[in-house]
């Protein structure tokens, strides 16, 4: 590992910080420099208190004296002995920190030539590689880690994906079996109305139709029946008063002829000479009035036959009628039923696709639920995301900003541009483990980044 | 039906309740965060809210404990939908006033089942 040259340069050309001087540099006022001579003060101390306790007051007073003398004489010489070893060991003087690099600018006695600034240069430069390609180990753990995260993440997201185009793929499919279901439903019902000549439910409302103009044809001929039923009761209504008032007329002669017979009596018993022709006269009117009752009997029995088969009449008709219409009722339900069971046969075939398309319809609602779910953890893992990625990449961002901010400030204070880097590196054979491989750095241009570490020029300036 | 207020800085989240609910029938209303919830549920009544828990500007634990001081909130049910499931959370959740914690993401199915029990003869 190379040394700091910073706490070389100084002791070499015996330069001294200005007291006050407030800027942190260890190697004026902290440093081993001034902590030594103390040290040294502090043994002789040491060995005098042990002299004094081994041989006596008296011997260690003269030897206190010999040795003051010869510290006085000694004492700046024993200081520069004693400042070399401690400047050559770094373990003693504190790691250097951010800043560092402006105490060695500030110290105004002490101007450093070229190969000063080139050391200092090399140095700075080599602690930069060093710390780039340990920030750039360390944001690339982390980008890792949070890569893991991130993948864990991404395969919830990819699996929710998967998820949601299969739901899709089984609503579609279930659409377009729905699609052909509601087709084959329709080819179902567009025969019946649409090819009329051919079609089953058509030929039933056909006959259906029929029946019913039966039904009609058969109350027509049931109230011409009954109008006729009604004429002939009026008709016979008629004779029957007609054969009552011939029945009163044969009653009244059948009175008169008992009548004439009692006065023909009388008068027969009054002249026995005029009384064969009067019984002839009354035998001749009494004749006649028989053939007059025998006539109007013969009437009456004439009406009454009429009545009767005007009766008869009605009645066949009334049974004809009852008869037709008992048959029209008994075909019409026949096709009635027929057609019935056409329609529910059609209906049937009907509901069992409503069925499939409302069972089509569940299954979707489930596939939909999937889809919802699946968003879900759309969301939640884009959620996670943010929250992941915000702090992670912030703080390897604020890293690598203070790196970049360093390095500005180190290429401003040695004036890198005047050093010829690749020569001094050879020079000083500074390998670092983080610039493997890495071109050496450029005049003007910031040193090279160490291949493990991640770009970030454009995201530092992003962010 | 019910009128049910959801609130979620969601989108998604507030598309997916909103589906689910209005597909059977009830009203929803849907806000992004805690303090437009308050200011609808001071116009008009809820039968129903349903809140997530983190939300930017106030938390669904927050928003339920103020609902919980107005009159008219009182004793409106709560559920917290949220992908918190600590004990302490709902906890938290169930000290506020909350009527019910449902994990996310939620079953459709699942929170249909639920909103009878939550709503009671509105449902």
């Amino acid at each position: 590992m190379l040394k700091d040259p910073r706490q070389r340069q100084p002791a070499s050309r015996g330069a001294k910080l200005p007291r006050g001087d407030e800027t942190p540099n260890r190697l004026g006022k902290g440093g081993a420099g001034e902590a030594f001579p103390w040290l040294g003060l502090g043994m002789l101390l040491a060995v005098w208190l042990g002299c004094g306790l081994l041989l006596g007051w008296y011997v260690v007073l003269f030897s206190l004296l010999l040795l003051g003398v010869s510290a006085l004489i000694a004492l700046p010489w024993l200081a520069g002995l004693l400042r070399r070893p401690a400047q050559a060991s770094p373990q003693a003087s504190p790691s250097p920190r951010d800043g560092d690099f402006e105490a060695t600018v500030f110290m105004a006695d002490w101007k450093p030539n070229a190969k000063d600034r080139a050391v200092n240069a090399v140095y700075g430069l080599s602690r930069m590689l060093s710390r780039w390609a340990t920030t750039g180990h360390q944001a690339q753990g982390e980008l890792f880690m949070a890569q893991g995260e991130v993948d864990t993440v991404v395969a919830e997201a990819e699996a929710a994906a998967l998820k949601i185009s299969q739901s899709f793929r089984a609503i579609l499919a279930n659409n377009d079996r729905q699609t052909k279901a509601a087709l084959a439903l329709l080819g179902m019902i567009q025969p019946v109305e649409a090819a009329a000549p051919a079609g089953t439910l058509n030929d039933e409302w056909q006959r259906m139709a029929r029946l019913q103009q039966a039904q009609a044809r058969a109350a027509a001929q049931w109230a011409e029946t009954a109008e006729r039923h009604a004429a002939q009761q009026t008709s016979a209504c008629a004779s029957d008063l007609e054969m009552e008032q011939r029945l009163d007329a044969l009653a009244g002669l059948v009175k008169q002829v008992s009548i004439s017979t009692l006065g023909m009596g009388v008068q027969g018993g009054a002249s026995s000479g005029d009384a064969a022709r009067a019984l002839d006269l009354l035998t001749a009117r009494v004749r006649q009035l028989l053939d007059s009752a025998r006539e109007v009997d013969r009437q009456t029995r004439r009406w009454l036959a009429e009545v009767r088969a005007g009766h008869e009449d009605t009645a066949g008709a009334l049974q004809q009628a009852a008869r037709g219409l008992r048959q029209s009722s008994a075909t019409a339900q026949s096709g009635f039923q027929q057609a019935e069971r056409n329609l529910a046969a059609k209906v049937a075939d009907a509901c069992e696709v409503v069925r499939s398309i409302h069972q089509l319809t569940l299954d979707n609602q489930s596939h939909i639920n999937g889809v919802v779910v699946a968003m879900q953890f759309f969301d939640i893992n884009s959620q996670k995301l943010q929250k992941l990625k915000h702090p992670l990449l912030s703080e390897v961002v604020q890293r690598l900003n203070a790196l970049a901010i360093e390095t500005r400030s180190l290429g401003r204070n040695f004036d890198i541009d005047e050093i010829d880097v690749p020569k001094v590196l050879r020079e000083f054979a500074v390998v670092q483990p983080g610039a493997r491989g890495a071109a050496p750095a450029q005049p003007g241009k910031p040193p090279a980044r160490p291949a493990a570490a991640p770009a970030v020029s454009g995201e530092v300036e992003l962010f | 039906m019910a009128r049910i207020l959801v609130v979620d800085d969601s989108a998604t989240m507030r598309q997916m309740l909103g589906y689910t609910l209005e597909r059977v029938g009830h009203e929803v209303v849907e806000v992004c965060d805690g303090h437009a919830a308050l200011e609808q549920a001071a116009a008009q009544r809820f039968d129903l809210i349903i809140t997530d828990v983190n939300m930017p500007g106030m938390t669904g634990i927050e928003l339920t404990s103020q609902l919980r001081q107005r009159q008219l909130t009182r004793t409106t049910p709560v559920l917290v939908l949220t992908t918190e499931s600590e004990q302490e959370k709902k906890q938290q959740g169930r000290a506020a006033g909350a009527t019910g914690w449902i994990v996310k993401p939620f079953d459709p199915d699942e929170l249909l089942r639920v909103l009878p029990r939550v709503l009671g003869p509105v449902a």
